[in-house]
């Protein structure tokens, strides 16, 4: 990745949610971690019940959250999905539809587990994220 | 006695049952190769002059270099099942319709027979060590190797004996030996469905999601070519393939002619029968008992490369024995073949197996079959038509030796270059972990020209008010410098954080701002964001206008502002206090405003007496000031007073606040900006605190938070962090070794601690786990407290691991140790046996090599005995020891010792809150912080303990009693003992769900948010757990719903 491209992810990376507790500075490694993916619209991200090996964050496009044939939710930028199954090593507990072409960062579980470790921000974070999950579920 | 032999063969337990699967299949296949070979080539003698030889050998070559290259085709294209069984049967088939067809036209059928029945043989055992070396997990193959070999030579001398006696009896002609192999390979057709299925079962790889979108369009054999060329480890194993092959083909045909030259046919073929039986039985021997101690010991590399040194040494001793005739050419070259065969049989084809097994399954094998298939063969056909071209007479053979020598010598320096990237393998194999190497490229590439230019165009090109605020932030994290005139620009934008920022950068780039910005800017209208940040900059400002414009801002509503103002004004007019007098007064009317009854007032006083500057007289008078009045000011009822207290202290950076602040830390609410008080010390402050680590009866959390600030300096004291992590108290240990860890990645190597010490560290740690190991063994029956300490011991182990594997990191290659501690509890059994592999690869030093085998948990052999204290009344204690207070207070507490168990409060708080399900999943001492924020208490029958739709912050637990949870005023539930309500309140501080209120008097445990917060914050086991819970509660409730 050139320095402009890693730049231009940390400004995208400012954006979501998730990393509102981490510095520009730690975000540098960050950035150079994801990879990014497009879907178009009706893709499957991933499917219920499969194997969970990256969390993914939304930079444009909305996605559907499925159960079944069921629509959970509608997420949208900055937002993220995916991280579930990569915390606890089940499988996906929902599929995910592309509703509007999507850019997506997708970020490998080990990694994912790795940033957790280096930055607490980050945990307090995807706790925060959890916790609106559980009540707006609940 | 089957232990003896499994010690013997050094393998492990857990690899007998695939041993029981694959060595029939190994010992089979080979079998029926050496009929194969013997029959074909008695076939052809017989019915073919022997000049014929040479070329068929070439056609033989070409077609099983074709035949692997269907092979690699159909490889892609099949299962793992379907591959096999067609391999076998088309083998099988093969062999049956050629017996039939050889009475038809025998010369020709010879040659058919020679040409493909050789080719499925090889393509047998070719798939045989590739299911061995794809689907089984790197460890489990390198200890296996050399007994499959082992299996496979025994195969094949049962294979030769067989044809031997078969023939001899007469009973049937050469060529029915081949429906015997049909039959003895029928044996593995029906059984591989069963061996393939048991693999796979053992080894539940992971695929990667993305490895969909990725199919290229080029065939197979094409990304087989490629991806030898692209992997180093393959490229290099192609090289030394093809050389080695070149050496023994050439070895083989002088040794042919010194034969000929030196034996009639009879006693050639007596000569010749003696020499293949004694090299098998050697074979046999060093492959059994010798072939994976010298891996293990010498490495893959050495062992690879020790045959090309006997070649090589010996067609030098060849050479000089014929051109001088001083001793007989015949010997030498009798010595070296029977040398080779030993080594490469033995040896290099092992060595050659166990180098692929860390790389994707799917491309070793696709590699491997066109290296053994296409590269080696290739090899032989080149050499055939050398020798043909070159025609060599007998008397000149040893022409040929120079080539065998520089061939050798290549393989050699090969082979003793290639463990380097079988460790990069291994570290691939693992998958791109990037995250350590990316800080590390980052940190090598700086921020270029290009990431400055990024940002200033940002800033300029930025449309919203949050697109430059978000650049600016971008600025000043990563510190890159953006032009004055664009920052006095945007000092004076519309937007309070965008100009406030510009004002902050233009800080930290030192850029003075002008004089008419400033007048524009210390305006009373102005947010008082942006004047504070104004004001802040004014230290160098002396220009009459600005000041005057500076002072008339003291009396601003925000507190802040009139403060720094009224700072100013104090510099400025409260300059000339020339008398002891005039300091007194104002001494005396500051120590007022400090004791005043108004926080407003305290505060400010505080906030003057922070931005004071010490010199001359009016600085030592407020230093006295400051130092005897701040302290006092972190008892003051008012928290604002007393955060203002805390951050004057970090301004004014005297020796004397270190304690005071040091003390703060244990304070939850003062924890945050007393961390960042002394971390604004800088180097100042390492003196005062490393005495008060050394010295002061520090809590752990003021240790580790200290730990922290002193990481975080520019030139940390690395011995002092180093004395900490040699700390007998595990959690500092924990705390120092991290410390020390992290700060060698950021830092480099020049804070790296000397070695041997880190060597003795990581001894230490591992003699631990030997410990820990050992009163393992020793729990007694299980009780609810006795699997609380297993819990507990296990907890501890993964934390004494961690240590041992940190310290590793430090001694030996910091990303390799790093990769093989994240993989190393892998549930892919292939992934965890890389992990270790790794280790095994990096770790050298003789004493500390035992944690490879502790960390290779499927070693269950025993491990040797250290001398400890021998096993008396209380022989756990003792191995315990005093370093792990905590699993020694479990332990006592447990009752597993047969004692009565020891009253612990603690320790039943820590069940008790396992018990909620927020910290179910997590183990006991993470608790103990928990444990010491819950605060007890008892309530009556009747009232309200949390009230639906008002916000707190509270978590509740039930010692004892009822409540009833009430949704309006409709009873939806009732609470009793164990259970817990609030719990998700505490993470976010939401309006209450419903309302609860006791039924009965009742006893509960309440957990203030702000002090779990603040435990968060410094214990991330914690926060990793809670993770953990939420995720898997939100699961459940998805179930549900």
């Amino acid at each position: 990745m050139t320095p402009e491209q890693t730049m231009e992810t940390v400004f995208l990376l400012k954006a979501v949610t998730l990393f509102e507790g981490l510095t520009a500075q730690q975000l540098v490694p960050v950035a150079d971690i994801l990879t990014q993916v497009t879907y178009e619209e009706d893709d499957i991200v991933f499917e219920e019940g499969t194997e969970g090996h990256a969390l993914f964050l939304i930079i444009d496009g909305e996605v559907d959250v499925m159960k079944g044939e069921r629509k959970v939710a509608t997420l949208g930028v900055g937002e993220v999905f995916g991280e579930m199954a990569v915390l606890d090593r089940a499988v996906r507990s929902a599929t995910i539809r592309v509703r509007r072409d999507v850019v997506l960062f997708r970020i490998a579980r080990e990694d994912f587990q790795d940033l957790l470790e280096l930055y607490p921000a980050l945990t307090k974070a995807i706790m925060k994220v959890l916790v609106r999950r559980l009540r707006a579920t609940g | 006695m089957r232990e003896k032999v499994e010690q013997l063969l050094g393998i492990e337990p857990g690899d007998v049952s695939v041993l029981r699967l694959l060595a029939f299949t190994f010992a089979v296949a080979a079998a029926a190769a050496i009929i194969i070979a013997t029959v074909t080539k008695s076939l052809f003698l017989s019915n073919n002059a022997l000049e014929r030889l040479p070329w068929v050998y070439m056609g033989s070559g070409v077609f099983t270099a074709v035949a692997a290259l269907v092979y690699v085709q159909a490889a892609q294209r099949l299962d793992d099942l379907k591959r096999s069984r067609g391999l076998f049967g088309l083998a099988i088939g093969s062999l049956v319709f050629l017996r039939l067809l050889f009475p038809l036209h025998e010369q020709t059928m010879s040659l058919i027979i020679f040409v493909w029945v050789p080719s499925m043989g090889h393509l047998v055992i070719v798939q045989s060590w590739n299911m061995a070396a794809t689907m089984l997990p790197t460890r489990q193959v390198k200890r296996l190797a050399p007994v499959l070999a082992g299996l496979a030579t025994i195969g094949a001398a049962v294979g030769g004996a067989t044809t031997r006696l078969l023939l001899n009896a007469s009973f049937i002609g050469a060529e029915d030996m081949m429906l015997v192999a049909a039959g003895l390979l029928a044996i593995p057709f029906f059984r591989i469905g069963r061996v393939l299925g048991t693999l796979k079962e053992n080894l539940p790889e992971t695929v990667e999601e993305v490895e969909a979108g990725d199919r290229s369009r080029s065939s197979e054999i094409g990304r087989g070519f490629r991806s030898i060329a692209k992997t180093p480890l393959l490229a290099r194993l192609a090289g030394f393939v093809f050389l080695m092959q070149v050496a023994s083909i050439l070895i083989d045909f002088q040794f042919s002619g010194e034969l000929k030259k030196h034996f009639d046919k009879d006693a050639m073929a007596a000569f010749l029968g003696g020499f293949y039986w004694l090299s098998n039985v050697i074979v046999l021997f060093v492959s059994f008992f010798a072939t994976s101690r010298i891996v293990r010991w010498l490495g893959i590399g050495v062992a690879l490369a020790g045959v090309a040194v006997l070649l090589a040494v010996g067609s030098v001793v060849y050479l000089l024995a014929a051109t001088t005739g001083f001793t007989s050419a015949f010997y030498v070259m009798a010595a070296i073949a029977f040398g080779e065969r030993i080594g490469q049989f033995a040896m290099t084809r092992t060595a050659v197996q166990m180098l692929v097994t860390p790389l994707d399954a799917k491309k070793a094998e696709r590699a491997k079959t066109l290296i053994d298939g296409v590269i080696y063969r290739g090899a032989t056909v080149l050499v055939s038509v050398v020798l043909l071209v070159a025609a060599p007479s007998f008397d000149r053979l040893h022409v040929l030796s120079p080539a065998v020598i520089v061939a050798g010598a290549v393989v050699l320096w090969i082979g003793l270059r290639i463990g380097p990237h079988y460790r990069k393998a291994l570290l691939d194999g693992l998958r791109a972990r990037r995250i350590d190497t990316a800080v590390a490229e980052y940190r090598r590439l700086g921020l270029g020209r290009q990431v400055v230019d990024d940002v200033e165009q940002r800033i300029n090109q930025a449309e919203t008010p949050d697109q430059l605020r978000k650049a600016l932030v971008v600025a000043m994290e990563l510190r890159c410098p953006v032009g004055a005139s664009t920052l006095e620009r945007l000092a004076v934008h519309e937007d309070a954080a965008v100009a406030s920022r510009a004002l902050a950068k233009m800080a930290e780039q030192h850029v003075v701002p002008t004089k008419a910005l400033m007048l524009e800017l210390l305006q009373p209208e102005r947010p008082a964001e942006v004047l504070r940040a104004a004001l802040d900059r004014l230290g160098d400002q002396h220009a009459p206008g600005v000041i005057e414009a500076a002072i008339a801002l003291d009396g601003h509503p925000d507190l802040g502002v009139a403060a720094m103002a009224s700072a100013l004004r104090q510099k400025v007019y409260g300059d000339a206090p020339r008398n002891a007098k005039q300091t007194d007064e104002m001494s005396i009317a500051l120590e007022a405003d400090l004791m005043s009854s108004s926080p407003n007032i305290r505060a400010r006083a505080i906030r003057i007496t922070g931005s004071f500057d010490f010199s001359g007289i009016r600085g030592r008078m407020a230093s006295k000031l400051a130092e005897t009045g701040l302290p006092r000011m972190l008892d003051d009822p008012d928290p604002r007073v007393r955060q203002e207290a805390v951050e004057a202290m970090g301004q004014l950076q005297l020796e004397a606040f270190v304690e005071p602040l040091v003390a703060a830390l244990d304070r939850g609410e003062l924890r945050p900006s007393a961390i960042n008080a002394l971390s604004r010390y800088g180097e100042s402050a390492v003196g005062p605190i490393s005495a008060q680590i050394r010295g002061g009866k520090l809590s752990l959390m003021q240790r580790k938070t200290l730990i922290n600030v002193l990481e975080r300096m520019d030139d940390p004291p690395t011995t002092l962090l180093m004395s900490q992590a040699r700390s007998r108290d595990a959690a500092i240990r924990d705390h120092g070794i991290l410390a020390l860890w992290r700060l060698t990645r950021d830092k480099g190597s020049k804070t790296r601690p000397p070695e041997p010490w880190l060597k003795e560290g990581a001894a230490r740690e591992i003699q631990l786990l030997h410990r820990y190991k050992e009163v393992e063994a020793k729990l007694g029956s299980p009780s609810f407290r006795a699997e609380f300490f297993n819990a507990e011991l296990i907890a501890e182990r993964a934390r004494a691991e961690r240590r041992a594997f940190l310290l590793l990191g430090m001694i030996y290659n910091r990303s390799a140790i790093y990769r093989a501690y994240t993989h190393y509890r892998s549930p892919a059994r292939r992934t965890r046996s890389n992990a270790i592999e790794l280790l095994d690869q990096h770790v050298t030093d003789k004493e500390l090599r035992p944690f490879v085998r502790l960390a290779d948990t499927d070693s269950t052999s025993t491990i040797p005995p250290i001398g400890f204290p021998p096993p008396g009344e209380d022989a756990v204690a003792n191995l315990l020891g005093e370093d792990n207070p905590w699993l020694l207070r479990v332990w006592r507490w447990s009752g597993a010792s047969g004692d009565e168990p020891a009253k612990d409060g603690d320790i039943d708080l820590v069940v008790l809150l396992k018990s909620v399900s927020m910290f179910s999943e997590m183990s006991g001492e993470p608790l103990l912080p928990v444990a010491a924020i819950v605060k007890p208490s008892e309530h009556q029958a009747g009232e309200i303990i949390v009230r639906e739709g008002e916000h707190g912050t509270q978590m509740f637990l039930v010692v004892r009693g009822t409540l009833e949870v009430l949704r309006g005023s409709q009873r939806v539930a009732t609470i009793g003992a164990r259970d817990a309500f609030g719990e998700l309140a505490i993470l976010d501080g939401a309006p209450r769900s419903a309302s609860v209120r006791t039924v009965e008097p009742v006893a509960l445990l309440t957990i203030e948010g702000a002090d779990f917060e603040e435990q968060l914050d410094l214990h991330p086991d914690l926060g990793l757990g809670i993770v953990r819970m939420l995720s898997k509660r939100l699961r459940q409730q998805g179930a549900q719903a």
